[in-house]
């Protein structure tokens, strides 16, 4: 008998302890669907589809990437952004949101957002220079010169073999005095 | 008595021919194993293996036969013997006439070659058990609860005693490696915790095999036979699952073929040691009752523990010796895993013949003995980091392998299997596509400089001094990189070169077969070639050999020689010679070369000259390095005295980097991981380049030096989707910028591994689909890299970007692969 349980408790164990898999598989038929649509430009007839998806998994990363490419393929700006702003929460301000979600805003007429965007982006992965690099040009485009070149100096010592920082630099009034 | 001898020795040979077949036609199944060690003779020895094989079977024949011994068995096992002996012969005949093993290709094929292999160990197997089958039958008397209850407490003490020896043996040596190694994560606080971690793995495998053998004792009380054989399949259940991980993962198997290998390999195996025990047990009358006691160590009473205890001491250098062995000439951990293994069975087979029946464990003991390990290895592994253990590992094999048993990370999801599907296609016709970088049919180029592409097989970026500061030893490179372009985020499209190539030549990300032919389609460095009317100069390795197109004025280099022996100077002297005869007649020359100095069957056992030495590089690697740059340095000063330097375009790069000895791994096979994926690109200009745009730190890939050409040639190229490369010199920065902010997928040109680049070759996240794993690395300030956790954005994120190029090849190129 007590071996019995001995072998039940660790057979158990060990079955549970097996690598976690995702909750949503993009390889399911449905997905498959939704990704063939969006690759294929067919945005109207993936909508349905990846929103009722994203009502069967609320959170789910792909699913929400999904609809950020579809509201854009769409044209639909507000959605777009709106889905983004959920994978931003979701993801911790991943790459499926730095830089879509400041370029979004930036088409939307919105440069004041899309700056703190970029500045959100950066803050959240301080050693990705590109990051900087984005957050440098649109400091650059809003006319806020010292503040670029801060940022782009900073971006230079992460990466301080990069000439197009250098040349990003002299562009610059302040760099162009030195 | 000479009869029984020749037949004793007999069998080991038929043994060794079988297994040794079995592994050749193993290995020959793996595309790259194949490609890179069987076909190119890398081991003479093993090449011989395989041309002498149609003798060495008469001599296994030969073997087989006498190994039973005349006049002996029932007529059962003589007809068996004798029926066996005549297959054999007929087998030996065919294999003479058409010898099997030099023409296996990569494959399953292969694969049911090595299973079939085996078959005389099978047929050994029955013979010796039809033979001891009467004293099988006789064994009826079920133990009585004492026996029983004092046999299950010596297994269970047994069990215990081996964990604590095991982790003691692999503890010393683990300390002994990380004396001089730079590890600031493992403080002694985490390294305690990670060996009670290694503990509590151990633990909770011996706990297991205490738990399955007493509870069969139980189950199958009385019946000898039935217990036997139940004990067998286990044993051979064990091993084939153990060898499954072990060929899937070195030979790129997929699970169904790693399966069915291991079973194949497994079950003759276990069923010729059982049958042996069987035999002995039955030639000698012995009045066994247990068959754990057939099958494991009995104890050995009083006067066999010194002698036991003597070599249990012996597994400490043993253990040591394997784990040297294991870094000095391992291939994908296989020596390294199969060393733990033989160190914990051989300790637990000595622990168990000194250890006698005792009276037995009180129950909640043993049941208490059995769970905590459980527990205790999720509280323990909960408190460190998670890094901790992954890098305690590299140092302590047994945390490495026990870690792997009972705290799998691999998965084995739609996702993978998608992968595999896509990888190889061996099974799938797949027809060439039209590669046109500018459009067809292509007009002459506006300039033809002469046109070096200079390919060195496993060169990797950081050991050449334009792409690590560290580097002293590559001055001529350096002094090339100065009056040139370096791209210093420079990767592979394929970590291997048996796809690596193709891009380079096709410019683009290609279907993932060896090799999709006709290639003249695809071949758009081919096209460019002929456009420009360059008269050419090439090595004709295996893949040249088989996608290009080969002309009567075609200039061979390196000709007669075997691939493995195509040597950077010799062809940088020969292309040189070649220069000097033929610039003069005006025509352009194209010429291409991808040397094999750094194959890393040459540089694992190279040696490296007296006086020199190469801190913090591997020595032979960077010896070898340090003496192609030398040679660069003549063969550009040879381009100089011929006037013809200012006139040529030079590109260095590789086919893909290399793992050095890396956290014990070698090679490229399979991996994708930083060391492999980066590559050096540095290209100087011809004098009359006009004026164009690029950005050196924007990240380039194999894929981009065709287009590149053209464009430096006076093309266009047109953008056509994700797959293609892109000119890395352009009218405009922003359009060079742009590929900055874009992402790439990579894949290993040997196996369903593939990989996404982003952040500007600032992160490298891997899928590796053959182990059911993935990792995020990411490029330090000093661009050396650190390994990250795959958070599950970064995961969801990565598996569709590869799921994307995976779906646009098979668009491209028309595929409909099942998973």
């Amino acid at each position: 008998m007590w071996l019995a349980l001995a072998a039940a408790y660790l057979g158990f164990g060990l079955v549970t302890r097996k690598g976690a898999t995702p909750g949503f598989d993009s390889l399911e038929p449905r997905g498959r669907h939704v990704e063939a649509a969006i690759r294929e430009g067919r945005f109207a007839e993936a909508l349905p589809a990846a929103a009722s998806l994203r009502t069967a998994y609320p959170n789910d990363v792909i699913v929400l990437q999904w609809l950020a490419e579809i509201h854009r393929g769409l044209g639909d700006n507000g959605r777009e952004i709106a889905t983004l702003r959920d994978l931003a929460r979701v993801t911790a301000w991943s790459d499926m949101v730095c830089p879509a979600l400041p370029a979004a805003l930036d088409r939307g007429g919105d440069p004041r957002g899309a700056l703190v965007a970029y500045e959100e982006c950066a803050r959240r992965a301080p050693d990705a220079a590109g990051r900087l690099i984005d957050l440098a040009d649109a400091q650059q485009r809003g006319g806020d010169l010292p503040a670029a070149k801060e940022t782009f100096e900073s971006a230079k010592r992460l990466t301080p073999l990069d000439r197009l920082i250098d040349s990003r630099l002299s562009r610059s009034p302040e760099g162009a005095d030195r | 008595m000479m009869a029984r001898a020749v037949a004793g020795l007999s069998r080991p040979l038929v043994l060794l021919w079988c297994v040794t077949t079995a592994l050749y036609a193993l290995v020959a199944s793996s595309p790259f194993a194949n490609a890179q060690f069987l076909e190119p003779r890398v081991f003479e020895a093993v090449g011989r293996f395989a041309d002498w094989h149609g003798v060495i079977t008469w001599a296994a024949v030969a073997a087989f036969a006498a190994s039973f011994p005349r006049g002996r068995g029932s007529s059962a096992t003589v007809t068996l013997a004798r029926v066996s002996t005549v297959a054999g012969v007929l087998f030996a005949s065919w294999n003479s006439w058409h010898p099997l093993v030099p023409g296996l290709i990569a494959g399953r094929p292969s694969i049911f070659i090595g299973v079939a292999s085996m078959l005389p160990v099978l047929a050994l197997a029955l013979i010796d058990h039809l033979a001891a089958w009467a004293w099988l039958r006789e064994r009826r008397r079920p133990l009585s609860e004492l026996e029983r209850r004092g046999s299950e407490a010596r297994w269970l003490v047994s069990a215990f005693a081996t964990v604590a020896y095991v982790t003691v043996v692999y503890a010393l040596v683990a300390s002994v490696r990380l004396t001089n190694a730079v590890e600031p994560d493992l403080t002694g606080a985490a390294t305690s915790g990670a060996l009670a971690v290694t503990a509590a793995d151990l633990s909770l495998v011996f706990a297991g095999l205490f738990v399955t053998a007493a509870l069969t004792g139980r189950l199958l009380a009385g019946r000898f036979r039935r217990h036997y054989f139940v004990l067998l399949a286990l044993i051979a259940g064990g091993a084939a699952w153990f060898l499954s991980a072990l060929l899937g993962s070195a030979l790129g198997m997929r699970d169904d073929d790693a399966w069915f290998a291991a079973i194949g390999l497994a079950a003759p195996l276990v069923l010729i040691w059982g049958g042996g025990c069987v035999r002995r047990a039955a030639t000698r009358h012995q009045g066994l009752d247990d068959p754990l006691d057939l099958l494991f160590p009995r104890y050995g009473g009083h006067g066999g523990q010194k002698p036991a205890l003597v070599v249990l001491a012996g597994v400490v250098p043993l253990a040591a010796l394997l784990v040297f062995l294991s870094t000095a000439l391992d291939w994908d951990f296989v020596v390294l895993k199969l060393g733990v293994a033989v160190v914990c069975t051989l300790s637990f087979a000595l622990v168990l013949s000194v250890t006698p029946p005792r009276p037995g464990i009180g129950r909640i003991a043993a049941l208490t003995a059995c769970v905590t390990p459980l527990a205790a290895q999720g509280l323990v592994a909960a408190s460190l980091e998670p890094h901790t253990l992954e890098r305690y590992a590299v140092y302590n094999p047994s945390t490495y392998v026990f870690g792997a048993l009972v705290r799998p990370t691999a998965r084995a999801d739609a996702f993978d299997r998608f992968l595999r599907a896509h990888t190889g296609l061996t099974d799938h016709s797949v027809a060439p596509i039209d590669i046109d970088v500018v459009g067809a049919p292509l007009p002459p180029p506006l300039q033809t400089p002469h046109i070096f592409l200079l390919v060195v097989d496993s060169l990797r970026a950081d050991y050449l001094s334009p792409y690590n500061p560290q580097v002293t030893f590559t001055p001529n490179i350096a002094a090339l990189a100065a009056e040139g372009v370096t791209f210093t985020r420079s990767f592979t499209r394929y970590g291997g070169t048996g796809l690596s190539m193709p891009a380079i030549w096709a410019g683009s990300a290609v279907a993932h077969k060896q090799y999709v032919l006709p290639f003249q389609r695809m071949n758009a460095l081919e096209k460019l070639v002929d456009a420009g009317q360059y008269r050419r100069i090439m090595g004709r390795d295996h893949i040249t050999e088989a996608l290009w197109q080969h002309h009567s004025n075609d200039i061979e280099l390196d000709r007669g020689r075997p691939e493995m022996e195509f040597e950077f100077c010799r062809t940088l002297d020969e292309i040189a010679s070649t220069v000097a005869l033929e610039a003069p007649a005006g025509r352009p020359l194209f010429a291409q070369t991808r040397a094999l100095n750094l194959h890393v069957a040459s540089v694992r056992y190279g040696h490296v000259p007296p006086g020199r030495s190469y801190p913090g590089f591997q020595a032979p690697y960077a010896y070898r390095i340090e003496r192609m740059d030398g040679c660069l340095g003549e063969f550009v000063g040879r381009l100089k005295q011929l006037d013809v330097y200012d006139r040529s375009l030079i590109v260095l790069t590789s086919d893909h980097g290399e793992l050095t000895g890396e956290d014990g791994r070698w090679g490229h096979s399979h991996h994708l991981f930083p060391q492999v994926a980066q590559t050096p690109l540095v290209l100087r200009l011809p004098r009359t380049t006009p004026a164009l745009r690029v950005d050196p730190g924007a990240v380039a890939f194999s894929t981009d030096i065709t287009p590149t050409l053209y464009r430096l040639l006076g093309y266009h190229p047109r953008a056509s989707g994700s797959l293609a490369g892109r000119p890395l010199f352009d009218d405009s920065l922003e359009a060079l910028t742009d590929r900055r902010r874009t992402h790439y997928v990579l894949a290993a040109s040997y196996g369903a591994v593939y990989a996404v680049v982003s952040r500007n070759g600032g992160e490298i996240y891997i899928a590796d689909a053959i182990k059911g794993a993935d990792y995020v690395f990411q490029r330090n300030p000093d661009d050396t890299w650190r390994q990250s956790d795959v958070d599950p954005p970064r995961r969801a994120l990565g598996r569709l970007r590869i799921q994307r190029f995976v779906d646009e090849i098979a668009r491209d190129y028309r595929l409909q692969v099942r998973f």
